[in-house]
């Protein structure tokens, strides 16, 4: 029970998921974008309509995951190592590990041959963000400033999550019929 | 992981595997079973990706190349005048299978689609009623064209069938695979161009890590693999897993669009280095919409190219062995042919081009019909916009009014060598746009005209007679003005008319 006791509610949750959807849809959506004029191509509005569809739900089911990164330290760490503090280390670490997918995304772009050395080097990564979390969370008014920033952000969930569930129907339909 | 058991497994059980791993081969099995009270001939399609009839011994090139396709030729039909309807997979397979021009169906860019109103017209609907209509596109850009066609064919086979490796994820969605694949796999998860922030580098990363894990052995340059899509596959295993549907081809229209010898060419142990031989080629002038490859690029990329040739060559000589063995070859019409071929001269390697020279257009054809023992050639011009009302009307169905393709000769149709048939390229323009930037030729008689438009500002044409100048070396255009303008007068008659449609008042 005092496991779950450390189960983020949905006040803590929300500003560290809109920090995700923020980084995670935003990607998607410039890169959607910039194909928009290659689909119009050779695609109806209907079949581009679709194409978006499934890259909410991929975006959905990222951003999900993503934010089980922080509900697990949450869970599995002191109520005082980051419980208690849920929203602004939740930021930190969302923050600083999207950065560092977005830095890896980046390379696969422009890089040849693939960048496994970036991804080996990811439990080091991981472990100086970890460390950079809890150091920085110190710092009180880089903590106000980051509260104050998730909470403004979450306004975006408004308009994400409806639109994610729509495009999950869309895909569902399109699957079951 | 799962992939590669799943591979073990289709060794292990041979033919069963695929029964048990795709149901929809049962229902194949069941539905033609039911019908060997009045079974009719199979028809099947061997379509090779980017297979150029110039390069095959048996339409005379210089290095033996095809050995088992000269042995199947001499039962069958041999078209040696055989064009595709243009010079990349989108097009090309989206005219064989809608017997219509890019101008008519649309398909024009990579990645490109049929036109909507078109996508009834197409050759798995216009088979006789009573087949059953199979489809193994393993080119996944053929994919995206044959699942536009998913809801006239009965057993839909996904590119990752017989693939020893592979990360697609659109086909998982088998009841929307043409949208799924477009999404995830064509953009979502596509490597260099991912939308995917998080999953997509993580798949990626996975994927490049089974693939080096992947075990070479027997192919010296690699394990052959999709050049655009996470999909490495080993000949033996796909032509093994053709040979293992044969049992269940009964009443059977098959259409089985296989990638090799699509770059890259990675032959097998036995053939890599075969050519290493004192042939070379003829050196022609570098064009100015060629990509300016060298000389020594065009002649190893063609080394490598015939030695891939050749091992699939092998590939198919053991298919035919289990066709004769099963007596495929006494109740069907096989047809062995090409979306598009390959070209190694003029400055350019492969077929992404706005070039139309004879490599990469001239593509073979070569039908058995069934029984046939002697071998028959023709050689009057046709076109693959030509297969679909042929097989319309070899499997009972009658020749559609909207198809604009010919009978075959030798299978209801006449040769005709003063029909004229196009290739197209037009891949850089909007396909609900007017064809403003095209490459175009005509086929017609023994001459070829060639018409770029757009490229430059100013229009130009090539003229070449490929009676006596099967090199496309000497332009007849500024010395032969009557021939000239008459080809000229017909192709923009006919290339206009199609735009016209497209063109702003």
């Amino acid at each position: 029970m005092r496991f779950l006791s450390r189960f983020p509610s949905l006040k803590q949750l929300a500003p560290v998921y809109s920090v995700i959807v923020i980084v995670v849809y935003g990607f998607s959506m410039i890169r959607f974008f910039w194909r928009v004029p290659s689909l119009a191509n050779y695609s109806t509005i209907g079949q581009i309509g679709v194409v978006f569809s499934y890259m909410l739900t991929v975006n959905l089911i990222e951003s999900l995951i993503l934010i089980s990164a922080p509900i697990l330290l949450s869970l599995f760490l002191p109520s005082r190592c980051f419980f208690e503090q849920f929203v602004v280390k939740g930021v930190l670490l969302v923050s600083m590990g999207l950065g560092y997918a977005y830095y890896i995304a980046g390379h696969i772009n422009t890089e040849e041959p693939f960048p496994y050395e970036l991804f080996r080097l990811s439990p080091v990564v991981l472990a100086v963000i970890l460390l950079l979390v809890f150091l920085l969370a110190r710092i009180k008014f880089l903590k106000r400033f980051l509260e104050w920033l998730a909470e403004q952000l979450q306004v975006f969930l408004l308009l994400s999550i409806p639109l994610s569930l729509v495009a999950v129907v869309v895909v569902l339909l399109r699957n079951i019929f | 992981m799962s992939r590669i058991d799943r591979r073990s497994f289709l060794k292990m059980l041979g033919g069963a595997a695929p029964a048990i791993l795709f149901p929809q081969i049962v229902s194949l099995a069941d539905k033609t079973l039911g019908q060997s009270g009045s079974e009719q001939p199979n028809v099947i399609i061997l379509l090779f990706d980017a297979m150029s009839a110039r390069n095959l011994s048996v339409y005379g090139y210089p290095r033996p190349t095809t050995p088992n396709l000269e042995r199947f030729a001499e039962r069958s039909i041999v078209y040696h005048s055989h064009y595709a309807s243009a010079n990349f997979t989108i097009p090309a397979t989206s005219s064989l299978l809608t017997g219509t021009y890019p101008w008519t169906h649309r398909a024009i860019n990579h990645r490109g689609m049929v036109r909507q109103d078109v996508v009834d017209k197409n050759i798995f609907r216009s088979v006789g009623s009573g087949y059953s209509r199979l489809a193994f596109p393993q080119n996944v850009w053929s994919d995206l064209i044959v699942s536009q066609f998913a809801n006239d064919i009965d057993t839909f086979l996904p590119s990752s069938t017989y693939a020893t490796l592979d990360y697609l994820k659109g086909e998982s969605f088998s009841n929307d695979e043409n949208m799924a694949v477009r999404s995830l796999d064509d953009f979502v998860f596509k490597e260099h161009e991912q939308a995917s922030i998080f999953l997509a580098p993580l798949l990626s990363a996975m994927y490049f890590r089974d693939a080096a894990r992947l075990s070479s052995d027997g192919y010296p340059r690699g394990v052959p693999n999709n050049e655009n899509y996470p999909l490495y596959f080993r000949l033996e295993d796909l032509f093994d897993g053709l040979a293992s549907l044969v049992p269940d081809l009964k009443s059977t229209f098959a259409y089985f669009h296989l990638y090799p010898p699509h770059a890259p060419y990675r032959a097998a142990s036995r053939f890599d280095r075969k050519f290493i031989d004192n042939f070379h080629p003829l050196r022609k002038p570098v064009h100015r919409f060629s990509s300016h490859s060298s000389n020594s690029r065009l002649e190893s990329a063609r080394r490598f190219y015939d030695e891939y040739v050749a091992s699939i060559d092998w590939e198919i000589g053991n298919l035919f062995d289990v066709f004769e063995k099963e007596g495929v070859f006494e109740n069907s019409y096989v047809i062995v042919t090409a979306d598009h071929g390959e070209m190694f001269e003029r400055g350019e390697v492969a077929h992404t081009t706005p070039l139309l020279y004879a490599p990469v257009t001239n593509i073979p054809l070569l039908i058995s019909t069934p029984g046939q023992k002697n071998r028959q050639d023709v050689y009057a011009p046709t076109n693959a916009v030509d297969l679909l009302p042929t097989i319309a009307q070899l499997t009972g169905g009658s020749m559609p009014d909207w198809a604009e393709g010919d009978l075959l000769p030798g299978l209801g149709g006449l040769e005709d060598f003063e029909r004229s048939t196009f290739s197209v390229e037009a891949k850089r323009v909007s396909a609900f746009g007017s064809l403003h930037i095209a490459t175009v030729s005509m086929y017609k008689g023994t001459h070829k005209l060639i018409y770029y438009t757009g490229y430059e500002g100013t229009d130009s044409f090539e003229l070449y007679n490929l009676e006596s100048d099967v090199e496309e070396m000497e332009d007849l255009y500024p010395a032969q003005p009557a021939i000239a303008k008459k080809l000229k007068e017909e192709l923009l008659e006919t290339f206009l008319d199609a735009d016209k449609p497209y063109r702003k008042k």
